[in-house]
């Protein structure tokens, strides 16, 4: 395993985040690691996507103070990658495969200079990190639902970045694509990349990653996934209606799997 | 025989039609088609104010104003839709008409003896373009309208070839242009900027509803037919200037308006495409 | 008495009557259109009619505005049906359907329009009318017509009433409550056409659009209840017709379509501004 930086990947202090002026976050504060793989987990509603959105600042903060790898997101931009939902793209665009995964290089490349050959080479070894190099000169209409998250991450890999956040990557996909991911995150994590994700499932959290984040409008925990996932702190994130047996049952299936 | 003045007015309309079909891939393909549309007819406005300042037809500062015209429309198209009190269609739908009658009642009030009324704006008059011809140090250097719109289609042209990788990336994915620092809004204003020198540089000749028609369908007709950006970019190039073409030719044979039969044959190629496509079930399955 | 006093003669009282019509009628639909998002609909289908008014003028050689806007009815669907089916077909989104089809049949109509002009008994003024509309024409005859096909619209209205408005909320809730859709989304279609034809008459093809869109646009920011804000509409679209109307017939040179459309548009400016902070749309 690669030594990793003593700095945190993320640190958010007070974040605050209103939406029609009705708080989505409150409050939120957290540290986060290097080297690790991070599930952000809450009931719907919770402010997950805001969580992302207001860290990479692509929404209106009302308060707070975050920092990525101990600077501000505008320094640290080439250092992070951002794979939204899948509904964020139009899949009917005229794009190849190819096409959409070249584009995750233009950002190094800068204003004004073309794509290359060391570009071209280097989509060609993300899609074989994905499993979808026979895909590479089809349009992108023609991708299952796991296929399209691959072809996602296919591109953020092309980034070469530091820290990884997604967005319900492992929502609708097939069991290969959810193998293919979870070998890459760790992959990368053992690279000592950050990979923070907001996952959709609570009871693949365990399985999938090494730190958990439980929010509701603010953060409950945030530790190593034995530590979080017990039923007092689960109780304030779901609230009351959260049945601790259910919890169990599951957990105690997924382990058997 | 084909005359001179033929080959001129063809000439001419080839390459009003190539230019506007440049920016109308990316209108098509961010889904803001109309707004050449409300483009094309706002661009009266800017024109008639210019006028009424400088009190001179020919003056390239009219361009100017009836570009500024184009970017104010699509600000205030902006701002009504950033409010969030209308969506974008009812936004696109009240501003332009507004604008256009301003105009037209500018022109009434100040402007009824001038050549320019709004049929004209419409209209245009692809077949009295040659006459107007430019002089430099006596020398006839051809129509003036061919010269005008070279030039628009030279900026269209330059800036689709440079920027072409940020045009792709704003469009397709505007969250990954931000993450990247490239700012979807700046390419957007370039874009309307673009749509509206074209629009202003092309009318004269043409018209604002060739200009729609060409906008749009050849675009649309290349947005059948390929997977690729890049390809859609040179297929909108070839259907357009091929509507040109027959387009011309079949108002010349019939004796009709030139305008309005580029205008239909843009619609007769995009009737193909979809006809073609059905072969290669790009459709979308039902 | 008070008319000559505003110094209204009898011809600008039927064009005022003719336009609160139309502004009125307009207005009520347009509602429908807005909440639809299909405010570019109007301005579609209004440069769909041309080619249709034109082949009914060289069918019939008549110089009756009623029966060229027949025509103009008849394309105007067809325009309609050529969308949906677009819309069904292919991946094209909607603004480009709408920029395909505005463009296209009205390039059609102008190609039309020339074939026309070579023809003996031809008038181009006629023709010319509908890009621009010319009030000024209005017989007694056209308010009877006007009224009769404004009452239609509202009778359909007023006893579709619910069906029209669960299925502007929420199409697929529609179905499920075994009314069907098509049939609804038919109606409306159809209804908006009739619109479109009045107002051709008034403010011509290039600004159809507004008389739709702008005050239904002005009243939604006043209200959220739909029944209020169809009435609010129609009033507003009376208001602006009358307004535009009489300004164009007692200032000179002031052309009746394009000061409709200023008056619409301060409604809506003033709505956008004044009205109090309402829910997001």
């Amino acid at each position: 395993m690669k030594s990793i930086s003593k700095i945190p990947a993320l640190d958010v202090s007070h974040l605050t985040v209103l939406y029609n002026n009705n708080p989505v976050l409150v409050d939120f504060s957290v540290t986060v690691p290097q080297g690790v793989m991070l599930g952000i987990i809450g009931p719907n509603g919770a402010g997950k996507t805001t969580l992302i959105k207001a860290i990479l600042n692509l929404i209106p903060v009302a308060a707070g103070v975050v920092h990525i790898l101990g600077t501000t997101i505008n320094n640290a931009r080439n250092q992070i990658t951002y794979v939204p939902q899948r509904s964020s793209v139009d899949w009917d665009f005229p794009v190849t495969v190819f096409d959409m995964v070249l584009m995750g290089c233009y950002g190094k490349l800068g204003w004004f200079k073309r794509p290359g050959k060391r570009e071209h080479e280097a989509v060609y070894e993300s899609l074989a990190a994905v499993g979808l190099e026979l895909y590479a000169h089809k349009p992108i209409n023609t991708l299952s639902g796991g296929q399209q998250q691959r072809a996602f991450l296919a591109r953020a890999l092309m980034q070469d970045a530091q820290i990884y956040f997604l967005d319900e990557p492992f929502a609708g996909v097939d069991i290969t694509t959810e193998k293919i991911i979870i070998t890459l995150f760790k992959k990368l994590r053992d690279e000592g990349k950050t990979i923070i994700v907001v996952h959709h499932d609570l009871f693949t959290a365990s399985s999938y990653f090494d730190y958990v984040m439980l929010l509701n409008k603010t953060c409950i925990v945030c530790g190593p996934v034995g530590e979080v996932l017990t039923s007092s702190y689960l109780d304030r994130a779901y609230g009351a209606s959260f049945a601790p047996r259910t919890w169990n049952v599951a957990q105690q299936t997924r382990d058997q799997l | 025989m084909i005359t001179m003045l033929q080959l001129e007015i063809g000439f001419i309309a080839i390459l009003a039609s190539i230019t506007c079909c440049l920016p109308g891939v990316f209108l098509v393909l961010r889904g803001v088609a109309m707004m050449s549309d409300a483009i094309s007819h706002a661009i009266l406005l800017g024109i008639v104010v210019m006028f009424l300042f400088i009190q001179d037809l020919t003056s390239p500062l009219l361009i100017i104003g009836a570009s500024c015209a184009g970017v104010l429309t699509v600000l205030c198209t902006e701002m009504i839709i950033r409010s969030k009190r209308l969506k974008q269609d009812a936004a696109i739908g009240l501003v332009f008409p507004l604008f256009f009658s301003v105009g037209v009642i500018l022109v009434s009030q100040y402007a009824r003896n001038v050549h320019l009324d709004s049929d004209m704006v419409l209209l245009g008059e692809l077949a009295f373009a040659p006459f107007n011809r430019l002089f430099l140090a006596g020398f006839d250097c051809g129509p003036c309208a061919l010269w005008v719109i070279g030039t628009a289609l030279l900026i269209n042209g330059a800036f689709i070839a440079l920027f072409y990788k940020e045009l792709l990336i704003t469009t397709f994915d505007p969250t990954l242009a931000t993450m990247t620092a490239f700012s979807p809004a700046v390419f957007y204003y370039a874009l309307m900027m673009m749509t509206s020198i074209t629009a202003v540089a092309t009318f004269d000749a043409v018209g604002s509803i060739m200009v729609v028609a060409l906008m749009i369908t050849p675009p649309a007709t290349a947005y059948l037919l390929t997977h690729r950006v890049s390809d859609m970019l040179f297929m909108s190039i070839l259907v357009a200037a091929l509507s040109a073409i027959f387009g011309y030719a079949a108002a010349s044979w019939a004796d009709v308006s030139i305008a309005g039969s580029i205008a239909s044959m843009t619609g007769v190629f995009f009737l193909m495409a979809l006809f073609l496509s059905k072969n290669k079930k790009i459709m979308r399955k039902s | 008495m008070m008319l000559s006093w505003l110094n209204i003669d009898y011809t600008l009282l039927l064009v005022l009557q003719g336009a609160a019509l139309l502004g009125i009628t307009a207005g009520a639909l347009g509602s429908f259109a807005l909440l639809r998002q299909q405010s570019l609909l109007g301005d579609a289908i209004s440069h769909a009619a041309l080619p249709g008014i034109v082949l009914m003028f060289l069918c019939t050689h008549s110089k009756n505005p009623w029966v060229l806007l027949c025509g103009g009815a008849i394309a105007g669907v067809v325009g309609v049906l050529s969308m949906n089916y677009l819309c069904a077909r292919t991946t094209l989104k909607k603004d480009a359907i709408l920029g395909i089809i505005l463009s296209v049949f009205f390039g059609l109509g102008l190609v039309l329009m020339t074939v026309a002009q070579k023809v003996p008994t031809s008038n181009q003024a006629i023709l010319n009318k509908f890009l621009f509309g010319n009030v000024a024409t209005l017989l007694p005859e056209d308010i009877v017509v006007i009224a009769t096909i404004a009452l239609l619209i509202f009778a359909v209205l007023v006893l579709c009433w619910k069906e029209c408005t669960v299925y502007v909320f929420d199409p697929v809730f529609t179905h499920t409550l075994g009314l069907r859709p098509v049939i609804i989304e038919t109606v409306l279609t159809v209804l908006l056409v009739l619109a479109i034809v009045i107002g051709l008459q008034t403010v011509g093809v290039v600004l159809m659009s507004t008389m739709l869109i702008a005050p239904a646009a002005a009243a939604r920011q006043w209200t959220t209840r739909l029944v209020h804000m169809v009435g609010l509409a129609a009033f507003f679209g009376g208001c602006a017709a009358l307004a535009g109307v009489y300004v164009s017939g007692v200032v000179d040179h002031v052309p009746t379509g394009p000061a409709i459309v200023v008056a619409a548009s301060g409604i809506v400016l003033f709505s956008l501004l004044c009205a109090p902070q309402r829910g997001v749309a």
